[in-house]
C-alpha cells in the first residue's frame, strides 16, 4: 500500500482552509503547518494510481493550494518480481 | 503490512517530507528513519532539465522508494509529482529486453551477437559504397554525457562524418544560439541560486509550474517570503503559473519580439537604463552583425513604442509599460524562458532581445539577476551542448570549423586529425530531409523517437522507411521502432552509471543500483562493441569503466569555458554535483560567470578589468551585445484560410512522446488522450461544445481530437499537448526553421478548427 510523504505549499492567506479542507480527506494524515504556509500530509492509498488521484484532487481542487510536492514515496508493495527470462532460441 | 511497520514508514514519510523544507517533525527519530532493509543510494531524476537529485531506495534487488535528495541544493528533498512513478517506468512492462532484427516486415529476437554483427556490416557496406556522409547518428538530451561521448568519437572521428545529432536541436538550439550572439559563450551565467536573491521574475514562453515545477516551487516559496517580489509573464496561453503572477501579457503566438523591444523602449525612455553598466560592457550591433551606437539603437526601437508593439503584439500598451517599469524598477530580475521562446523560427532573436533587457539595466552578474534559460532534458546541457553531440560541434564547446579544436580533440581520441571533417554535417531537419532523398542511407538512432518528436513528422516517415534503420531503445513500442530495421536493448536510468549536466551548469552522478531488464545493455557499452566490429578496436577497446570515458571526456574541458577538469567521479560520487568551470580538484565549482569568483575572470590581466564589473570572455572586447533585431513574424501567421494560432506544449502528467509516461498506468489513465483547447468565445462562435470531437487542420494535416473548451488559450489560440502518436500533434506542426539555430517553429501553425 503506498504511502507518500508531502508539502503541500499553499497561498498564505489560504493555509487554515486548505488544513480543514485536508483533515477531511480520509486518506490524508496531515502533520501541521510548518514556515508559514507548508503544510505536511501523509497521503496513503491502495495503489500508487490512487496516490495520484489523490494528489491530483488536491492540487486541483482545493482553493489555495500551489502545489503538493512529495518528498518520499514508499511502494514496496507494488513492486513486481522480475519475470524469468527466457534463453535466446 | 503490519500496522507497526505501517505507522513506522507514515512517521518516516512525514519526517522526510518536513526536513524537505528545514523541520525536525520527529525529534530524537531522525537517525531510525528508514534505517530497516531499505539502502539508499542518490542519483538524479528522469525527467526534465532542473537535475533534482533524488534518492533510490534499494531493497533486495528491487527499487522500492524514491525520495528527494534532502542534500540536493536544486531541490531540496522534493520532487515533483512524476516522482511518484519512477519506478514504475523501470519496470514498465514496455520495457525493450532483447535485440530484434526486422525479417519480412516482423521483428525477430535475435542474440546481441547478431544482432551487431549485421549492424556493422551494413554500417560498413554503407560507408565503403556511399561514403561516411551517407551514414548519421541522431542522438538525445536524455543520454548521459559518456554515452554521446562514445557516439560523437564513433561517428564524427572514426566513421568520418560529422552527421551527428540530437533532439536538443528541437529544443534549446535557439538558446545556445541567444547566449553566443548576446554573451559570446553557451549556457547561463548564473544559477538556481539566483532565484532566492530576485525582486522580479520575467517567465516567457514557459509553463514553470507543469513542466519545471521544482523551479516554480522556489519561486513560489521565495515570493511567499517576500511579498513585494513579483512575477511578471509573457505567454499566449494561460497556465498554472498563473496563480502566481503579477502581470501577464497575452500576445499572439509569435508576435512576441515586438514586445520585448517595447519593453526595452520604455526601459531607456523611462530612465531605468544603467548607462554605466552600457559604457563599460555592451556594444550595440545592428541585425547584420555591423557595429552601431547607443542612440542608433534608440532610433531603432522607435518603431516598437508601446503603442506600434499593441498593434503589433496584441498586447495594450499599457500593460507592456506596465511590465517595463516594473522591470525596470526591481534591483534584482531573473528571466526565465523554454520553448515558448525557443522552438521558433526567430528563437534566436528572442533569446537576444530577452538578453538586451538585463544588458539595458545591468541585471546580470550579480546576485538574483540573470537571463536563464531553462532546459526540457536532463541532459540537453550536459551531453550534447557541452559534450558536442550536434553537427558543428565537438566536446568541450569546440567546433567542427575550427582546425585547432579537430587536432585537440583527434589527439585525444587517437585518430588522424583528417578523419575529423572541417565543415559542419547536416543539422537535424537536413538529416532527416536527406534520409527522404536517399542521401543518408543508414542511421542510428539512441534514446529518442524521431517519427513522433519532428514536426510535420510524416514527411520525414518515408526516409525513416526507405534506409536502413538502427534504434537503440529502452521501451518498444514507440513511434520510431515501427520504422527500424533494428532494435537494441538499452539499459535504463538507474541500470547504469553515468553523468547528467543539468540547466544550471552543474554536472551530477548518477549509479547503477539494478542490474539491466533482460538483456538491456549500457548504451555507451553498445557503441563500443559496434565500433569494435566496424573495425575501430585500437580506439575503443582501451574502455573498460565509465570512468574511464568520462576522464577522456574532461580531460578534453581542460581550459576550456566549461572546464570540468576538476569534476572527477571520485569528488561528483560525494558531493551533489559541481557547477563549471571547476578547473582543479580543488576548486568548488563556480556561481557566477564572467565575474568575480570566475576563474577565468580572476585570472584576467587588470588592465582587462578596470572599470568593469564583467568581462564577457567569449567576445573580443569583453563586452556583450544588445542586437536591434526586427520583429519578424512566424513563419506562417493566420491568414481567412487558417485563422486560428496553433500552439503545442506538454502537461504535468506526461514528457515527451510519452514512451515513459505513458507506460506508467496511473499517469496514462490521469491523462488519457490529447485534447484542443479552445477558448470559450471561439468555441460558441464555431458551435463547439466541451468533449465534443472536432478536426483541426493545418496546411499538413489534420487531427480528430476531442475539444476542451477552457479560457486558457487566448480567443483566436489553439492549443494541443504532444505526448500520443495517437492524436499526433505532429502531423499538423511546421518544419520552418529558425536560420541561425535550425530549431523548428514548433510553437506557431496556422489552423482551422471545425466539428467533426
Amino acid at each position: 500500500m503506498p504511502i507518500a510523504g508531502v508539502v503541500v505549499v499553499t497561498l498564505p492567506e489560504k493555509t487554515s482552509e486548505v488544513l480543514q479542507a485536508l483533515k477531511r480527506l480520509s486518506q490524508v494524515t496531515t502533520y501541521g503547518v510548518h514556515k508559514d504556509n507548508n503544510i505536511i500530509a501523509v497521503l496513503e492509498s491502495e495503489s500508487t494510481s490512487g496516490l495520484e488521484r489523490l494528489s491530483n484532487r488536491i492540487s486541483r481542487s482545493i482553493e489555495g493550494v500551489i502545489g503538493v510536492f512529495p518528498a518520499y514515496i514508499n511502494f514496496e508493495d507494488e513492486v513486481p518480481d522480475q519475470e524469468p527470462y527466457p534463453p535466446v532460441e | 503490512m503490519p500496522l507497526k511497520r505501517r505507522e513506522f514508514l507514515k512517521a518516516s514519510a512525514a519526517a522526510a517530507a518536513a526536513a524537505s523544507i528545514g523541520v525536525n517533525l520527529i525529534p530524537g527519530m531522525d537517525n531510525k528513519l528508514f534505517a530497516d532493509a531499505v539502502s539508499w543510494e542518490k542519483s538524479v531524476c528522469r525527467f526534465c532539465g532542473t537535475g533534482c537529485g533524488v534518492m533510490i531506495g534499494k531493497k533486495g534487488d528491487k527499487v522500492v522508494a524514491i525520495k528527494g535528495d534532502l542534500k540536493n541544493p536544486i531541490n531540496k528533498g522534493h520532487i515533483c509529482v512524476k516522482g511518484f512513478f519512477l519506478h514504475k517506468v523501470i519496470y514498465a512492462k514496455t520495457r525493450l529486453l532483447y535485440p530484434m532484427i526486422k525479417r519480412n516486415g516482423k521483428f525477430e529476437r535475435v542474440s546481441w551477437d547478431e544482432a551487431l554483427d549485421y549492424v556493422a556490416r551494413r554500417f560498413n557496406e554503407i560507408r565503403k559504397t556511399d561514403g561516411p556522409d551517407a551514414l548519421a547518428f541522431y542522438g538525445s538530451g536524455q543520454a548521459e554525457t559518456e554515452e554521446t561521448y562514445m557516439a560523437n568519437k564513433l561517428f564524427k572521428g572514426c566513421i568520418g562524418t560529422n552527421n551527428m545529432e540530437g533532439n536538443p536541436r528541437l529544443c534549446m538550439a535557439s538558446a545556445v544560439g541567444g547566449y553566443l550572439s548576446s554573451l559570446g559563450l553557451d549556457e547561463p551565467a548564473g544559477t538556481y541560486q539566483d532565484i532566492e536573491h530576485a525582486e522580479l521574475f520575467l517567465l516567457v514562453g514557459s509553463n514553470t509550474a507543469e513542466c519545471h515545477p521544482i523551479i516554480f516551487e522556489r519561486i513560489v516559496r521565495h515570493k511567499t517570503k517576500n511579498p513585494t517580489v513579483k512575477i511578471l509573464i509573457i505567454d499566449p496561453r494561460k497556465t498554472p503559473t498563473d496563480q502566481v503572477a503579477d502581470i501577464h501579457l497575452f500576445p499572439k503566438p509569435g508576435w512576441d519580439l515586438a514586445v520585448l523591444h517595447a519593453m526595452a523602449h520604455v526601459i531607456i525612455k523611462e530612465g531605468y537604463a544603467d548607462l554605466d553598466f552600457i559604457k563599460n560592457h555592451v556594444n550595440f550591433k545592428s541585425n547584420d552583425g555591423k557595429d552601431i551606437t547607443f542612440e542608433a539603437y534608440q532610433q531603432f526601437l522607435e518603431d516598437y513604442t508601446p503603442e506600434k508593439a499593441e498593434a503589433i503584439s496584441g498586447v495594450p500598451a499599457g500593460d507592456i509599460i506596465k511590465a517595463a517599469r516594473m522591470f525596470g524598477q526591481a534591483k534584482t530580475a531573473m528571466s526565465m524562458w523554454t520553448m515558448g521562446i525557443n522552438q521558433r523560427t526567430r528563437g534566436v532573436w528572442a533569446n537576444n532581445l530577452i538578453h538586451n533587457l538585463h544588458l539595458l539595466t545591468g541585471k546580470i552578474g550579480v546576485p538574483g539577476s540573470d537571463p536563464f534559460s531553462l532546459t526540457g532534458q536532463p541532459n540537453a546541457c550536459g551531453g550534447v551542448r557541452e559534450g558536442g553531440g550536434l553537427c558543428h560541434l565537438l566536446p568541450g564547446h569546440r567546433k567542427v570549423t575550427n582546425p585547432k579544436h579537430r587536432e585537440e580533440v583527434a589527439k585525444v581520441w587517437g585518430v588522424p586529425v583528417g578523419n575529423i571533417q572541417p565543415k559542419p554535417g547536416k543539422h537535424t531537419i537536413a538529416m532527416f530531409e536527406a534520409l527522404n532523398e536517399g542521401k543518408i542511407k543508414g542511421i542510428y538512432i539512441m534514446c529518442t523517437n524521431p517519427a513522433q518528436s519532428l514536426p510535420y513528422a510524416q514527411k520525414f516517415w518515408k526516409g525513416l522507411k526507405e534506409q536502413f534503420v538502427v534504434l537503440a531503445e529502452s521501451f518498444y513500442p514507440t513511434a520510431t521502432s515501427d520504422f527500424a530495421d533494428v532494435l537494441l536493448p538499452a539499459a535504463f536510468w538507474a541500470e547504469k552509471e553515468g553523468v547528467y549536466g543539468c540547466t544550471e551548469r552543474r554536472s551530477q552522478y548518477m549509479p547503477q543500483v539494478l542490474q539491466p531488464m533482460g538483456e538491456a545493455r549500457w548504451d555507451a557499452w553498445i557503441l563500443r562493441d559496434l565500433a569494435m566490429r566496424m573495425g575501430f578496436k585500437k580506439e575503443f577497446e582501451k574502455y573498460r569503466t565509465a570512468e574511464d570515458i568520462w576522464n577522456e571526456y574532461i580531460s578534453l574541458t581542460k581550459g576550456r569555458d566549461m572546464d570540468l577538469s576538476g569534476a572527477t567521479y571520485a569528488r561528483l560520487k560525494k558531493e551533489r554535483g559541481l557547477v563549471w568551470p571547476v578547473p582543479s580538484e580543488t576548486h568548488p565549482g563556480t556561481y557566477k560567470r564572467y565575474t568575480q569568483g570566475d576563474p577565468f575572470f580572476d585570472e584576467l590581466p587588470e588592465e582587462k578589468k578596470k572599470g568593469r564589473r564583467m568581462y564577457f570572455y567569449g567576445k573580443p572586447d569583453g563586452k556583450a551585445v544588445v542586437w536591434a533585431r526586427p520583429a519578424k513574424p512566424p513563419a506562417e501567421p493566420t491568414d481567412k484560410d487558417f485563422p486560428y494560432a496553433l500552439t503545442t506544449g506538454r502537461v504535468l502528467e506526461h514528457w515527451h512522446t510519452g514512451t515513459m509516461t505513458r507506460a506508467v498506468l496511473e499517469l496514462a489513465r490521469a491523462v488519457p488522450r490529447a485534447y484542443v483547447e479552445i477558448h470559450p468565445q471561439d468555441a460558441r462562435k464555431l458551435g463547439i461544445a466541451n468533449r465534443d470531437t472536432v478536426v483541426v487542420e493545418t496546411r499538413r494535416g489534420k487531427l480528430e481530437i476531442e475539444a476542451r473548451v477552457i479560457d486558457r488559450p487566448e480567443p483566436g489560440t489553439l492549443f494541443i499537448p504532444w505526448h500520443w502518436k495517437e492524436w499526433l500533434a505532429n502531423l499538423l506542426t511546421i518544419d520552418a526553421f529558425d536560420p541561425g539555430s535550425k530549431e523548428p517553429e514548433y510553437k506557431v501553425a496556422a489552423a482551422r478548427i471545425y466539428k467533426a
